[in-house]
């Protein structure tokens, strides 16, 4: 097995206006070809600066410690233009909100011909067909129609599965999916899931899922990586992570899933506190404040990211019991 | 993956399910009663300036000094001005000298403010900065008096003309796409187009342009009626079109000295330069209607 990103001791920081703000702290992950990785962390966990990274569009204030490696490939020691090739050849995105991630006045045959661009010897009605043809894997309908039709004119599921079918057409190494079903209901999110699973095949490489929703990381990944504050503090396949968390955060977010709450409770469990900035961030374990199960050390000693069955936990409590 | 080789039978653009924008649009305007009536007008206007030749009942620039100072006729429609021509036919070729003027004026001036538009929008910083700078500038000179100054240095032509009207209105047109382009840079169809690898101005022609289209054409409706009023305003003060070539303002301005003895000669010369005034203002408006989604008209 050979990872598609390795991502080795990684460290994004922001300049802020009073100073270096660091939103990612020395995370080190690598995905494996063929395999989805779920993402998850709440507001303020770095999953997008770090989804940003692997892209390389982070904004200009933002620097990049460690190494991100694409299939073999260290993704910062390419020139600019370079890591534009990459993006739309080996690299797609499928992004959050499908109602404003396509174009309202270009046809949706026009934008998919227009994510192709990087595809060499191609000529557009060959990508239009292409187009055409990736519409009916991702069940839609009629492609024909569709491709002539405006973006005004589909459903929000609709308009993901065109979004979807606009990063497969390149066949992506890696396919970043950020929060892919946040913006849609109940039905077309599990539709949407379904469509990716599906889809998984056509990806040459791995899928990476950004997500807060415990439940979708259940339903479509095989890894999963749980950021903390800029850290990285559980990651394993998804059945030992989420079958057996060993992170209290981890505990704690599964327990904030409502479609794992046994008995009716006119009670939302949320996660009391709130994550510590990253310019004050206090001087042991991260989560210290916020956790459960805190000992005195934990304020003290920083946990290391340590093996623990299949998984990986920074917790003191699972490497110094 | 495995190449795609299933085949799919793509349509011809098909009016059914998506009928061309364009298309949506005139319908919606031609539903809109003021629009209608302005778009009647433009397109009586702009038959003028290309048939005069045959439109025209008389040579616009032929003098006869018999006749000079007639009335209405039934010769002679709008009787005749101070060397005996044909107002009515210089009427009608004016047509073709104040829509040229309009036209290419607005279009040079397009040309410089969009494309100046989406150079500072896109790259912010100091280049915005400069441009914005420039803009102001141009915005805050008077414009007869800049128009003046122009003129007495490269000497009135039609060139002049429209170099005038151009940097004039240039400004207008980049502040509009400049905010225009602020706005959609930050849209997610941009961004993930970033994400998929497209360079600036792949960005720029596939996603900006068709944005822009929409405001630049309702700019386009409202700026002709003053453009004709600069055209008018430098030929009354004979600074514009030059005689013997026929222009409502140098009508306008003749008619203004004979106003005692020919009143129908300022009358004929200045009815023009009001009815496409208010047809190109009325056509803007119902154009900024028909075009804007947050109206009620929007989908039609």
């Amino acid at each position: 097995m050979t990872a598609i990103v390795d991502l080795r001791d990684v460290s994004i920081t922001y300049a802020g206006a009073h100073g270096p703000v660091p939103a990612v702290r020395g995370v080190t992950l690598a995905l494996e070809r063929g395999r989805i990785l779920g993402l998850v962390g709440e507001s303020g966990s770095g999953k997008s600066s770090l989804v940003s990274a692997m892209l390389a569009l982070l904004p200009k204030s933002a620097s990049v410690q460690g190494r991100i490696v694409l299939d073999g490939r260290d993704l910062y020691s390419l020139g600019e233009h370079e890591r534009r090739a990459l993006r739309g050849r080996e690299m797609a995105t499928v992004s959050q909100d499908p109602f404003t991630a396509l174009n309202p006045v270009v046809r949706i045959g026009t934008q998919l011909v227009e994510f192709q661009h990087a595809l060499p010897n191609l000529t557009k009605p060959e990508k239009l067909r292409r187009a055409g043809a990736m519409l009916e894997r991702v069940g839609i309908a009629d492609p024909a129609t569709r491709l002539n039709q405006y973006p005004h004119q589909l459903s929000g599921g609709l308009r993901q599965r065109v979004a979807i079918a606009g990063a497969l057409l390149v066949s992506p190494k890696l396919l970043i999916a950020d929060e892919p079903t946040t913006a849609l209901d109940a039905t077309t999110e599990m539709e949407v899931i379904e469509l990716i699973r599906d889809m998984r095949g056509e990806v040459d490489g791995s899928i990476v899922l950004v997500t807060h929703d415990m439940g979708v990381v259940g339903r479509l990944c095989d890894d999963v990586a749980v950021l903390y504050a800029g850290e990285l503090v559980e990651s394993g396949p998804v059945d030992d992570v989420l079958n057996r968390p060993r992170h209290p955060y981890t505990r704690a977010l599964l327990a904030c899933d409502p479609a794992r709450i046994d008995t009716p409770s006119r009670h939302l469990p949320t996660v009391p506190g709130t994550v510590p900035s990253p310019t004050a961030l206090p001087a042991g374990c991260i989560f210290a404040a916020r956790c459960q199960d805190v000992m005195a050390l934990c304020h003290e000693v920083k946990p290391l990211l340590s093996a623990a069955g299949a998984s990986r936990v920074a917790c003191l409590r699972v490497s110094a019991p | 993956m495995a190449p795609i080789t299933d085949t799919v039978a793509v349509a011809p653009p098909a009016n059914r399910t998506g009928a061309h924008p364009a298309w949506v649009g005139l319908r919606r305007l031609l539903a809109h009663p003021a629009g209608l009536v302005a778009f009647i007008v433009v397109l009586g206007l702009v038959a003028c300036a290309l048939f005069a030749p045959w439109i025209a009942p008389y040579d616009p620039v032929k003098i006869a000094p018999r006749i000079r100072f007639q009335g209405p006729s039934w010769e002679h429609w709008l009787g005749t001005d101070q060397l005996g021509r044909d107002v009515l036919s210089r009427v009608i070729y004016g047509t073709g000298v104040a829509l040229k003027v309009a036209l290419s004026g607005t279009l040079a001036a397009l040309l410089i403010g969009a494309t100046l538009g989406i150079v500072g929008g896109l790259s912010r910083g100091s280049v915005d900065g400069a441009l914005l700078l420039l803009c102001d500038a141009m915005r805050s000179l008077p414009l007869i008096l800049f128009a003046l100054a122009i003129v007495a240095i490269y000497g009135p032509s039609l060139a002049t003309l429209i170099a005038i009207i151009a940097f004039s209105m240039a400004p207008g047109y980049f502040r509009v796409v400049r905010n225009q382009v602020l706005v959609l840079r930050s849209m997610d169809f941009v961004a993930a187009s970033q994400s998929m690898g497209a360079s600036l101005p792949r960005i720029a022609l596939t996603h900006l342009v068709p944005n822009l289209l929409g405001p630049i054409i309702v700019l386009i409706a409202m700026d002709i009626p003053a453009v004709i009023g600069i055209e008018s305003g430098l030929s009354f003060l004979g600074q514009g079109i030059q005689p013997p070539d026929p222009s409502w303002g140098s009508m306008l301005s003749d008619g203004y000295s004979f106003i005692r003895q020919a009143p129908h000669l300022a009358i004929a010369a200045g009815l023009p330069v009001i009815v496409s005034t208010v047809a190109f203002t009325f056509l803007g408006e119902a154009l900024r209607d028909v075009l804007d989604p947050k109206s009620s008209r929007g989908r039609g």
